[in-house]
């Protein structure tokens, strides 16, 4: 294994195209090599992660969502004991302090990223999740 | 108590009956003894005396008896008939003088309305006149003061004339009074009514909470992809004419557009504190610190603060927040300072009567209050357009400053200086702390 780890596949659940759109771009314009697929709100991720035997290595996950919320997605995914290894990063263009509390406050999350998403915050981002 | 009262009449009658009973036996008995004490009065006089002669013999001998026999002796009274006769006046009068007492009674223990009040007492009047009559026919029985009855009666007469005027005076007045179910039937629709408005203000809130949030949030996701979008291609730049400055343009008005919303987003925060804990923070150290984050700003601008605080002299407002309070109002007094003067700030601190005192003056441009006053600590406003700002710095000291119980003030004069006066909520007897 290597010391310097990075994820082979990234999801990206938000229902803001635009921003997934933007993202993807600047992942791949990071490192061609990793895998970005998106996910549109919270019920589409369950409906994935209930049946997927791949899960990612890493989720961009948008707190404001329709139907189910990051939150929400967040607590239904710690119920289910899914696979643990997927870790989170809460992404949001919320600056609120309740919220970045709150997603750290969850053992998956690594990291709070405020949107707009950009390379710098992303290299953030990859060093902490090779960290772990 | 209602059931109880006919009860009572009853008894009342039947205590009477057997009083008139009783004492007819005894008569009776006495006039076994000495017969012939029976009277008759007689059948009239002719009267000859002129009408003013008449009028002032009459008031002259008010009291006077001269002229008529007693009642006992007027007329054959079986001592029964007497006897009842005279305890139902007495009863009456008795009863006629107590009902007075209960009405100014009631009268000085209720807040009875003022055109109600010339009423009672007229009432109180017309009752104890009327009482006065009946007494007078017990009297009678035995000192036969016709006179003075007549008088009585006159007096009872104007009395109840008096009080009828009156009654039909107040009539369309009392006719609006409410009965206790009426005022109650009322309250209820009221209160109902109250609770509508209630649930409507707690739902136009609710909506008004969530259109804040619209605000601050759903504004700030397209921005947010505006500015990711501009980034990407930026990274293309050079393929554009002049696109240098269109790029930086874009950067300009995003970041403007951002600080906005961030400065939405405070007022916010601010606005959802809810603190209920007791805070002592010391002034001065609070001061000490805020300056010292406001450095640089005060070196830039060459301002004197000058400071007169007691060095005990707590409040009851968490320290990052008065820190906030202090940051606002002295860098808006650097800020809108004159431009040929530097600012000289005086903040003056100390308490009196256990409540809290703030003051800043400074010798700024000041601003016109009879035009702006209801404007001033308002969301978004701008009064000097030449000063970069958010317009929100004055909104949030308010807010913080109602929010932990105190209040702000402001006295200005356009080109001499504005002073900020910060009145804090009281201590309650606890000594302030250094």
């Amino acid at each position: 294994m290597v010391l310097n780890q990075k994820p082979r596949k990234i999801f990206l659940i938000d229902d803001d195209e635009t921003s997934n759109f933007v993202s993807k771009i600047i992942i791949q314009a990071l490192d061609e090599s990793i895998i970005v697929e998106v996910l549109n709100n919270g019920q589409e991720a369950i409906d994935h992660f209930s049946k997927t035997d791949d899960p990612p290595d890493l989720v961009l996950l948008d707190i404001n969502m329709p139907f189910i919320n990051g939150f929400e997605f967040l607590d239904y995914y710690a119920d289910q004991n899914w696979n643990g290894r997927t870790k989170f990063a809460i992404y949001s263009t919320s600056s609120r302090e309740s919220d970045k509390r709150k997603s750290m406050s969850y053992e998956q999350v690594i990291g709070y990223i405020e949107k707009p998403l950009n390379e710098a915050k992303l290299k953030d981002l990859l060093q902490k999740f090779s960290g772990q | 108590m209602t059931k109880f009262k006919p009860t009572l009449l009853l008894l009342g009658f039947l205590l009477l009956a057997c009083f008139g009973y009783a004492q007819a036996i005894e008569h009776v008995h006495n006039a076994e003894n000495s017969l012939g004490t029976i009277q008759v009065c007689t059948d009239g006089v002719n009267y000859d005396q002129a009408a003013n002669e008449q009028v002032t013999d009459f008031f002259s001998g008010i009291f006077s008896t001269m002229n008529w026999p007693a009642r006992w002796n007027c007329g054959i009274w079986s001592p029964f008939h007497g006897w009842f006769s005279i305890t139902s006046d007495f009863l009456v009068w008795l009863s006629y003088f107590t009902i007075p007492g209960i009405l100014f009674f009631f009268l000085h223990k209720k807040q009875v309305p003022k055109q109600f009040r010339k009423v009672f007492w007229l009432f109180i009047a017309f009752i104890l006149c009327c009482g006065l009559t009946h007494l007078m026919e017990v009297i009678i029985f035995w000192w036969p003061a016709y006179r003075l009855n007549t008088t009585i009666s006159f007096l009872t007469a104007s009395v109840s004339i008096a009080t009828v005027f009156s009654l039909v005076g107040i009539l369309p007045a009392s006719l609006k009074y409410k009965s206790p179910e009426e005022m109650q039937s009322i309250i209820v629709e009221r209160t109902r009514l109250l609770k509508e408005k209630t649930n409507e203000l707690e739902q136009i809130n609710k909506e008004l909470k969530h259109f804040a949030y619209v605000v601050s949030h759903d504004l700030k996701a397209p921005l947010a992809n505006i500015e990711s979008l501009v980034n990407l291609l930026e990274s293309r730049k050079s393929e554009f004419k002049d696109g240098d400055l269109v790029f930086e343009k874009i950067h300009k008005t995003i970041n403007q557009s951002k600080e906005k919303i961030e400065a939405l987003n405070s007022v916010l925060e601010i606005r959802n504190v809810e603190e209920t804990a007791e805070h002592n923070t010391n002034v001065q150290d609070t001061l000490n610190d805020t300056l010292l984050i406001i450095d640089e700003l005060i070196k830039e601008r060459n301002a004197k603060i000058q400071t007169d605080i007691d060095p005990t002299l707590t409040v009851n407002v968490p320290r990052v927040y008065l820190s906030t309070i202090f940051q606002n109002l002295i860098t808006n007094a650097i800020k809108y300072q004159k431009t040929d003067k530097h600012s000289i700030i005086n903040i003056r601190g100390n308490i009196s009567s256990g409540i809290p005192r703030i003051e800043i003056e400074d010798n700024g441009r000041g601003i016109d209050l009879a035009k702006f006053k209801e404007k001033f600590f308002g969301l978004f406003q701008r009064f000097h357009l030449d000063v970069e700002g958010n317009g929100v710095g004055l909104y949030i000291t308010k807010n913080l400053m109602e929010t932990f119980g105190g209040t702000i003030e402001i006295e200005s004069e356009v080109n001499v200086g504005s002073t900020f006066k910060l009145i804090f909520s009281k201590k309650d007897g606890s000594e302030s702390k250094a």
